[in-house]
């Protein structure tokens, strides 16, 4: 289960805060979706709770599994099984797409204390993870992300997922850019990994997303806190009235 | 590729000559005796009127200069000059002693109207352009008048000559003058330091915004005569000033030098926009004639956050020897560069930029185009270094040639010197033609050749235009199109 | 640059040595004279220095003090010895032929003569041949300090020729040991002559044994000529894991439609500078320059390249990647030169570097010349620590820091390794790599 108990996140070297006392709790087995404007504070709390650098906790908590992460490093936390895919995933010029993955497996597999998997084995594990997926395997011969469309990078954010087997999945605009077919794929992945031993976190700025991911829950987030909590329905009702009603209670 | 060969003898057609600044006003000067020695210095200190402190500071510059050597670097070939056979001083014999609008030789005013200059001010208050604009006018060696010297008073501007700043704010003078070149810097600082005859002074105090642009029109018209002025700009704490250059000389068959020095300095938060447009007469077809442009323009940004961003147009002139750069010492300053330099006919171009990140997460960008004709030779040369303690510096370099012709040469010489792993340094740099491609593209629409090639320059210098104060874009595309090919536009 | 200046200590005994070296070295009265000569050269031209434009960034009156003598004689050299000294290069396939401290040394060197390739010791030449003047000859560069030094001191060196339309089965591996226990000058000079039509790779290696003094001063200069339509590859791997001073030049000209890829790997050397000038004498040619630089400590590694395109339609190519740590310094000179009438000319560079520590120092000058218009000419050169944001995004996938780190370095270095054609080599440069980022280094003297 995750747990945030009232996090406040600002800015590491700016004081500027962020995150002003958020709550928010996903069992295993749900899916949780987070809406709010642009500037709300959606990509920072993906980022917090991937351990990235740049922002500073000023109170509150994060637990996973009853453990707090927050002093843990990144890899701690990926060991741990979160993921984050990432709105704008990386492009590592000439690190290609196999050996990164394989790095990242094992290192994972190492700390989780299961045995390494030797080339061969990786490739066929890979394969039948890309098959699962409906993605072409070639993406992986090329380096990462480096010259993939918005659509391929989206895509090898999704099989990356699965093929790291986290428990606590984290998608940050996953939606962004992506044409329909790019979307479906995207999102028979994400509804193919639910799973009772996971939890996961849609963030989104729009509706459209959550039609092909239906969340269990559904929280807008508006200047750095949940200001109302609801089920999938809530998703539709903030389609036609927007975010003014809940920006005016903010300010 | 018979469309890039009908360019190439369009562009050999219409070469340097269709100069349009070149006439001569016929005025009577005063000058001093021919010759560089302590007494030229002191004659022109006299004639300036100036304190005793000035007369020292010059003799101090004339001494190391005539131990210094001319720097030979640079990639521009011209025979030795003989600092003895010029003029250090002239001045239209009408101008001296204090002056208004209305005692200025009517034939001044006519030239400068003729440079399309306006300095009568309601003049420029009934211009089409609604632009208001004050100018500091040189002619010279002298500053015959500055406009809207009123009207900056009351927001706490000093905009005047340099003899005048040195008479009326010796305080400011002293303190400033040569902080930023000072009087050994280099073989034409020094002799500028020496002989400075004017130029323009400006003063912005704390936290105003300077309400208008300011401007200095150059104007060498003396046969035989080099050009010495200095310019020094101060922005203290938190102001803005927008400052714009322009030169022009008559069509001459000597080569006449011209040596200026422009120090800025910009305090916390301040910030300094210098635009230069310079078309000094380039020199006939024949390479005969021209001004030696050796200039030394350096800003301090001595201020934490400040800011000085240069931009420059250069079409004129045989040789320009000229490195506008900014010293980024305070913490977040921020320089830039920004430059057009179009040489055609025989010209000699050696210029570019030095940014010198001491400050820490000091920012800069260079922007450079150079477009080379005829037979021509046009040189980009920069300095980027972050020195170790300049954590977090960034730097990014655009430097894009374009050749026109196979008689013209383009040349690329970066320094970068990052001393500290936080620095953040870019560089790139290209050199290609006009691509017959493009050139068929814009044809097969209909455009002809000159049209075609006058829009694809347009194109590629486009960032740095913009750079430009608005007043002056549409003209300054108007003068590059004029520098390569003679009535486009 | 014509400013009279006192000779220093290392430029007195370098014209001092010289007459008594003299005697020693091999060559004819003929080839006497142009050691005299260039000796000469030296003489009025002194070590560069930072005034020297060329040099601006490798003072090298300020770097190198004093003058070694010449290596002592060394004995009981193995063929073991060197496979160990050769380390990850030791499992390569190829004809090799070893010099010790700048002696060919025939019984440790396994070169099968054939009439494809023939590799002949210069010292032999110099004695016996008469033409063999133009081995030495470097007319043209006369304003090489450096490389005059070379022409006066290379006692020794290969002479390999490669026949015309020949296909090298496997490369020519030229190995220089270094083994002298005392501090030692040695210079060499060796010459390529790749054949028209021909197809080789040649590598120069230069190692360490592991009692080999610290101290070493290496002046080494490689002629090479590629014929009309050859090819070749040809790497130099620098190793010698010393204190020393490493100088190099290669001087390049090629035939039309000839095809050059000349490599530059060095890591852990004091002092080193790469030189490589190419020039293009026929039309149609094509030159891909590339390396790594990996410097810690304060090593200072220099790689000056001018690539003159003196005739239309070639292309050229440069990409070279560093790595510094500590502090280390790291130099890129990069000169493209296209004269008047070398149209279609299609010229790109690109220099990258890492900085790992913030005492580390780069100084780049990428430089074009150009004087034809019908040309795309383009450099690049690009200094920072590596990326904040892909480290965090390597560890967000579960991988260590330390660890993502070295994937970021090497895939970084990969991407110029990946110019090295041959397989097995390239491989064993990728092997070099990965040791020297894990400060994996072959075992040495602890002197």
């Amino acid at each position: 289960m995750l747990e945030i108990k009232d996090l406040h996140v600002k800015l590491a070297d700016e004081d500027r805060e962020i995150l002003k006392g958020l709550t928010l709790t996903i069992p295993k087995g749900e899916v949780h979706a987070i809406m709010g404007p642009n500037g709300s504070g959606k990509s920072t709390l993906a980022y917090v709770l991937a351990g990235r650098d740049g922002y500073e906790v000023t109170s509150g908590d994060i637990l996973w599994d009853g453990e707090s992460i927050l002093e843990m490093e990144p890899e701690e936390r990926a060991a741990k099984g979160v993921f984050l895919a990432f709105q704008y995933p990386m492009e590592i010029p000439g690190v290609a797409g196999f050996t990164f993955l394989r790095t990242a497996v094992n290192a994972v597999r190492k700390a989780r204390g299961l045995p390494e998997l030797s080339t061969p084995d990786f490739m066929k594990f890979v394969k039948a993870k890309a098959e699962r997926l409906n993605i072409n395997t070639d993406m992986l011969k090329r380096p990462v992300n480096v010259g993939f469309s918005g659509g391929e990078k989206k895509r090898a954010e999704i099989l990356q997922m699965e093929v790291l087997e986290p428990t606590l999945c984290v998608l940050d605009e996953t939606d962004s850019g992506l044409d329909i077919d790019a979307l479906r794929i995207v999102s028979d992945g994400v509804n193919s990994m639910r799973s009772p031993e996971r939890a996961m976190l849609v963030i989104t700025h729009y509706q459209r997303l959550l039609n092909h991911i239906v969340p269990d829950r559904v929280h807008v987030m508006v200047d750095g806190k949940i200001r109302k909590s609801g089920d999938a329905s809530l998703a539709k009702e903030l389609e036609k009235s927007g975010y003014a009603e809940y920006q005016s209670k903010a300010a | 590729m018979p469309a890039v060969q009908e360019t190439i003898e369009q562009v050999r057609k219409i070469d340097v000559d269709q100069y349009k600044y070149g006439f001569e006003t016929k005025i009577d000067t005063v000058k001093a005796p021919k010759g560089l020695s302590e007494d030229i210095v002191r004659f022109i200190s006299e004639k300036k009127g100036e304190p005793a402190w000035m007369l020292e500071w010059r003799l101090e510059a004339y001494r190391r200069w005539v131990n210094m050597t001319e720097p030979t670097w640079a990639k521009v070939d011209y025979p030795k000059i003989d600092f003895n056979d010029l003029y250090y001083y002239a001045a239209p014999k009408s101008t001296e002693g204090p002056k208004s609008l209305d005692e200025v030789d009517p034939e001044l005013l006519a030239t400068y109207e003729k440079l399309g200059i306006p300095l009568r001010e309601r003049e420029v208050l009934a211009g089409v352009q609604g632009a208001r604009v004050a100018v500091d006018a040189v002619f010279d060696s002298v500053s015959v008048v500055t406009t809207f010297k009123d009207e900056l008073k009351k927001a706490g501007v000093i905009f005047c000559s340099m003899s005048e700043a040195v008479r009326e704010h010796p305080e400011l003078i002293k303190k400033y003058l040569g902080s930023v070149v000072p009087q050994g810097d280099n073989f034409y600082a020094a002799l500028n330091a020496a002989v400075f005859s004017d130029g323009s002074f400006v003063y912005v105090p704390e936290g105003v915004r300077c309400p208008m642009e300011l401007s200095t029109y150059f104007r060498i018209n003396e046969k035989q005569t080099g050009q010495f002025e200095r310019t020094l700009i101060i922005a203290e704490k938190g102001s803005y000033v927008s400052y714009l250059e322009g030169c022009t000389a008559p069509m001459r068959d000597e080569h006449q030098l011209h040596a200026a020095v422009v120090e800025l300095i910009a305090l916390d938060d301040a910030e300094i926009k210098y635009s230069t447009v310079q078309n000094w007469y380039p020199g006939d077809k024949n390479g005969k004639g021209g001004i030696y442009n050796f200039v030394t323009k350096r800003g301090d940004c001595r201020g934490d956050r400040s800011k000085i961003s240069w931009t420059q147009v250069e079409t004129g002139s045989a040789i320009t020897w000229k490195y506008p750069s900014c010293i980024l010492r305070g913490n977040e300053s921020r320089g830039e560069f920004y430059s057009i330099a179009v040489s055609n006919g025989w010209q000699q171009v050696d210029s570019g930029t030095k940014m010198i990140h001491l400050g820490k997460n000091s920012s800069s960008r260079i922007i450079s185009k150079g477009i080379a004709a005829g037979h021509s030779q046009n040189t980009y040369r920069g300095l980027v270094s972050a020195h170790r303690k300049a954590t977090g510096a960034r730097n990014f370099t655009n430097c894009d040639s374009l050749l026109i012709g196979d008689k013209c040469g383009a040349h690329t010489v970066p320094y970068i010197e990052a001393k500290n792993n936080t620095a953040h340094f870019e560089h790139e740099a290209t050199t290609s033609k006009i691509s017959d491609d493009t050139l068929f593209y814009c044809r097969q629409r209909g455009l002809s050749q000159e049209e075609a090639v006058a829009l694809v320059v347009n194109g590629f210098v486009r960032d740095v235009l913009q750079q430009l104060p608005m007043e002056f874009m549409a003209e300054t595309q108007k003068l590059i199109g004029i520098s390569l090919e003679g009535s486009v536009g | 640059m014509n400013v009279a200046v006192l000779k220093t200590k290392a430029e007195q005994a370098l014209s001092e040595a010289f007459s008594g070296a003299a005697a020693e070295l091999p060559g004819s009265s003929e080839i006497r004279k142009l050691r005299l000569d260039a000796m000469g050269r030296f003489g009025a031209l002194g070590l560069p220095h930072r005034r020297v434009e060329e040099w601006k960034y490798t003072d090298l009156r300020n770097l190198v003090k004093e003058v070694l003598p010449a290596p002592a004689a060394s004995k009981g050299v193995s063929v073991a010895d060197i496979e160990a000294a050769l380390g990850a290069l030791a499992g390569l396939e190829a004809h090799r032929v070893v010099f010790v401290d700048g002696r060919y040394e025939p019984d440790l060197s396994a070169l099968v003569a054939n009439e494809d390739v023939s590799a002949a010791s210069l010292a032999t030449l110099l004695d016996n041949d008469t033409s063999a003047v133009e081995l030495l000859d470097v007319s043209g560069r006369d304003d090489d300090a450096v490389l005059a030094l070379n022409t006066a001191y290379a006692a020794d060196g290969s002479v390999v020729d490669i026949a015309p339309l020949a296909t090298l089965d496997k490369p020519v591996l030229l190995v220089f040991v270094r083994a002298s226990e005392t501090p030692a000058f040695v210079a060499v000079r060796n010459v390529l002559r790749v054949g028209e039509g021909a197809i080789a790779t040649v590598i120069e290696a230069h190692v360490t044994l592991p009692k080999a003094a610290r101290d070493f001063q290496l002046n080494a200069a490689t002629k090479v000529i590629v014929g009309k339509g050859a090819k070749l590859g040809h790497v130099k791997v620098a190793l010698e894991a010393g204190g020393g001073v490493h100088l190099s030049n290669w001087l390049t000209e090629l035939g039309p439609d000839a095809d050059y890829a000349g490599f530059h790997f060095t890591a852990s050397t004091g002092l080193a500078r790469n030189q490589v000038a190419v020039t293009f004498a026929g039309e149609d040619a094509r030159i891909d320059l590339s390396g790594a630089f990996l410097a810690r400590e304060g090593q200072h590694i220099d790689t000056t390249l001018v690539v003159d395109h003196a005739v239309p339609k070639c292309v050229s190519r440069e990409l070279f990647k560093g790595v510094l740590e500590d502090h280390a310094r790291g130099v890129f000179q990069g000169k493209v030169i296209v004269r008047p009438d070398a149209q279609k000319t299609d010229g790109k560079q690109m220099a990258q570097v890492l900085m790992l520590s913030p005492d580390c120092e780069f100084d780049s000058k990428p430089e074009l010349e150009i004087y034809a218009d019908d040309v795309v000419c383009g450099h690049g050169s690009t200094s920072a620590d590596i990326d904040d944001d892909l480290v965090f995004y390597c560890r967000s996938r579960g991988i260590p820091e330390a660890e993502a780190r070295a994937l970021l370095i090497e895939s970084f270095i990969g991407e110029a390794l990946e110019k090295v054609e041959h397989e097995g080599l390239r491989d064993a440069l990728g092997e070099l790599a990965h040791n020297w980022l894990r400060r994996i280094e072959p075992a040495r003297s602890v002197a």
